[in-house]
């Protein structure tokens, strides 16, 4: 659940989702791979020290990056989105490791981030697929332009 | 179990549900979302922006919802360090009078000059609501609260001016500009009668 209700980790899946879902589903299969992998990767290596400072300013930043990318429907190729998602799912799933207590079972705690990675990123490449009419795909760069926004901000008060 | 008990059960169960995130996010959210909504200068001003959107069409109606949003977080960084813009207040009436007068006239000026304009504003506006930021219970709930909104009272805008393509709804969009004005004047005037 952490995944879903904490803010600074749901925009920049939905982030990732909405920019997957863009360029179609032949490339938004691979990110449905790379970013829970990821995800998984990072929650593992953020059980440790590693890079403590580094990460929290890395995701703020995550949050402008993707939102800018969606906000001017750039296309990507394939290698650059699913390089970028396996990224951006290390870093996300190191700071929900950094976060796992004496309370949770690490192994459960794994799969569960990663599979509410998978499930957000799913759902919103779906819908994002789906659309077809203008007006649709100018809401998914408004979206886009609100994550990068509220990232703006994050990293103001950071 | 009656049904008042039943309905007392669920809502005790929905605030447990979002008790992960009561109390700090959703707190900081709606106390976000509601600044613009609530703040009737602010309110009228993005509803005005939607309008004249719809007013100025392709490609304004959709890059003004677009990079609003970025500008207006441009103006929070600002605000939200403390960063002094003068005349804020005044800023943020003159928009809505400014605004009002593009919409009740229907005035089309050059692409650019429209992004500029409504560039500053947005980033009087945005300033306005992040100097907020640094006391809010959770800023990253507060900022993306007031973004939503903003971005929500734009679409509202343009939905309303979808209305122009009639003769009768296009007089009531320009009387909303009109609204929009004498509400940015009342504020202007509060804002200086108040220095």
């Amino acid at each position: 659940m952490h995944h879903v209700t904490a803010f600074e980790h749901l925009f920049p899946a939905i982030g990732i989702g909405l920019l997957a879902g863009q360029q179609g589903p032949k490339i938004a299969r691979w990110v449905l791979m790379a970013f829970p992998v990821g995800l998984a990767v990072g929650v593992f290596m953020g059980q440790g020290e590693l890079l403590s400072t580094f990460i929290p300013v890395f995701n703020k930043t995550s949050f402008v990056v993707l939102g800018l990318l969606v906000a001017g429907a750039i296309r990507q190729p394939l290698w650059a989105l699913v390089g970028l998602s396996f990224i951006f799912g290390v870093t996300h799933g190191w700071e929900n490791g950094q976060e796992l207590t004496g309370g949770f079972t690490p192994t459960l705690f794994l799969m569960g981030v990663s599979l509410a990675g998978l499930m957000i990123v799913a759902v919103v490449a779906a819908v994002v697929v789906s659309v077809e009419k203008d007006w649709q795909h100018i809401a998914i760069r408004v979206t886009g332009s609100w994550i990068a926004a509220i990232g703006l901000l994050f990293l103001a008060v950071a | 179990m009656n049904f008042v008990e039943e309905a007392n059960q669920m809502r005790f169960l929905s605030l447990q549900l979002l008790g992960h995130a009561s109390g700090g996010v959703g707190d900081g959210f709606m106390s976000g979302f509601l600044h613009p909504v609530f703040g009737f200068d602010h309110l009228v001003a993005m509803v005005a922006v939607g309008l004249w959107g719809a007013q100025l069409r392709q490609p304004a109606i959709w890059v003004l919802p677009v990079t609003f949003p970025l500008v207006m977080a441009f103006g929070g960084v600002f605000g939200a360090n403390g960063l002094s813009l003068p005349a804020v207040e005044q800023g943020i009436a003159i928009s809505a009078v400014v605004l009002g007068i593009m919409v009740a006239f229907c005035v089309r000026p050059p692409f650019w000059v429209a992004g500029v304009m409504v560039g500053v504003f947005a980033f009087f506006h945005g300033h306005a609501h992040g100097s907020e930021l640094p006391h809010a219970v959770v800023p990253l709930a507060y900022g993306a609260g007031f973004v939503i909104a903003t971005g929500l009272l734009h679409l509202a805008g343009i939905a309303l001016g979808a209305l122009i393509e009639w003769k009768r709804g296009d007089y009531f969009v320009r009387s909303c500009g009109v609204a929009v004005c004498v509400v940015g004047l009342y504020f202007l005037c509060s804002s200086l009668l108040a220095t």
